[in-house]
């Protein structure tokens, strides 16, 4: 079988196995012409060998410490790029988690609900949009403004009834506080608002006398503020924290 | 195991200079060349330290820097080329002085088959090694020698004539 030109490229390097070295030299035996090719070959890569080692070098030869410096200087770049980069990371990151804690402490969540309680549920009458004794005619009315919201509650139980109520506006949206109050003429206030900027978790806080319970579902923020001093509020805090804890 | 000695620095620096300036045909770049695969080859630790697996090594890190170097000009050379609305000119051998003929001839001859003749050829390197050097198949290293033989001869026997690299006698 006569073997092919990759194979006597594999011959002349001696990259051969034995079978296909026997072939070659058997191929080269019989066929002068292929001999003299072959032989053309080996003689000009002998040439290109002796004229490579005859072109002098004129690159330079620094020593190699030289290059053991660079080596070693690049490591020491990576080496600090790796720490301003982490440095960086680091304080970004760090100030902006002190701002964002600084934010939270900035927004007291449901501060609406507080300030709309203040200016509502002092005795000079501010009036209220919607005047209304029955439950059932301020749950329409919340209904209507308020899709999928939770309906105000019924506080009889605890001897408040409602007074009234007042649609509000804040930048998320309507808001509504809804007002009751009991015969001895202490008032609590139910407040309902957009979900955003958070879903607030179940929580409260104190805000000078008043307490602002406040939870949230899918769709709206609650807030329940009652005074702190007032009776009867004390047990409708636990029963809204039951309920809604 | 550790870095490259000063020694085999030294012993393998030739090799690794006649490869950079036969591969990119500038002995500036050449230079450079040959510097960046020593620094980067000093922040590793060869797998192997005879000298003839050592030396492999050391080709593949120059050849892998070349081509990189190589693409980066083109992109260079395309986006040159985007905004000016010229094709600019590849830099060749006009910068390097080759008194022989051979070498002249040579350097006429694609970047891969005078990588390949290189390696095999003039450095000593088995078919396997010049395979891992330049990164591509056994079949393909036994093709390529036998395509960039084929182009030499023609070249040496005058049956290509480039003729701006042939010394007038």
């Amino acid at each position: 079988m006569k073997p092919d030109e990759e194979d006597l490229h594999a011959w002349i390097d001696g990259e051969a196995d034995d079978a296909t070295a026997r072939r070659v030299e058997r191929y080269l035996a019989e066929d002068p012409q292929a001999a003299g090719r072959v032989a053309e070959m080996r003689y000009e890569m002998q040439l290109l060998r002796q004229a490579m080692h005859q072109q002098k070098q004129t690159l330079e030869a620094p020593e190699p410490h030289y290059f053991r410096r660079r080596a070693r200087q690049q490591r020491q770049r990576i080496l600090v790029f790796a720490c301003a980069l982490v440095l960086s990371l680091g304080v970004g990151g760090f100030t902006g988690w002190q701002l964002k804690d600084a934010q939270m402490a900035s927004h007291l969540p449901m501060e609406d609900a507080v300030q709309a309680y203040k200016l509502f549920g002092n005795e000079a009458l501010t009036p209220l949009d919607v005047s209304a004794s029955q439950q059932t005619d301020l749950a329409s009315w919340v209904g209507r403004y308020f899709i999928n919201g939770n309906l105000p509650p019924n506080l009889e139980q605890f001897g408040f009834k409602p007074l009234g109520a007042r649609l509000m506006a804040t930048a998320q949206g309507p808001a509504a506080l809804v007002m009751y109050q009991d015969p001895r003429g202490t008032r609590v206030a139910w407040y309902i608002r957009p979900l955003s900027p958070v879903k607030l978790p179940h929580g409260e806080r104190k805000a000078e006398d008043v307490m602002a319970q406040y939870w949230s579902d899918e769709h709206y923020n609650y807030a329940l503020v009652t005074p702190l001093d007032g009776a009867g509020t004390g047990t409708m805090r636990k029963a809204l924290a039951q309920v809604t804890g | 195991m550790s870095q490259l000695t000063d020694e085999e620095i030294r012993e393998v620096m030739p090799h690794l200079q006649r490869f950079a300036l036969w591969l990119i045909r500038n002995p500036h770049s050449a230079d450079d060349l040959v510097q960046s695969c020593l620094i980067k080859a000093l922040t590793r630790t060869p797998q192997s330290r005879d000298e003839q697996s050592l030396r492999a090594w050391l080709f593949a890190i120059l050849y892998r820097q070349f081509i990189d170097g190589e693409r980066r000009k083109k992109r260079y050379r395309t986006l040159l080329a985007f905004f000016t609305g010229e094709e600019a000119l590849s830099s060749s051998t006009e910068s390097m002085a080759i008194a022989d003929d051979t070498l002249a001839l040579f350097a006429t001859l694609p970047t891969d088959y005078r990588a390949i003749l290189l390696l095999v050829s003039v450095e000593g390197l088995s078919y396997k090694e010049a395979a891992e050097t330049l990164d591509i198949p056994l079949g393909t290293v036994m093709s390529r020698l036998s395509r960039a033989r084929k182009l030499l001869h023609e070249k040496l026997e005058g049956k290509v004539k480039p003729l701006p690299l042939r010394r007038l006698k």
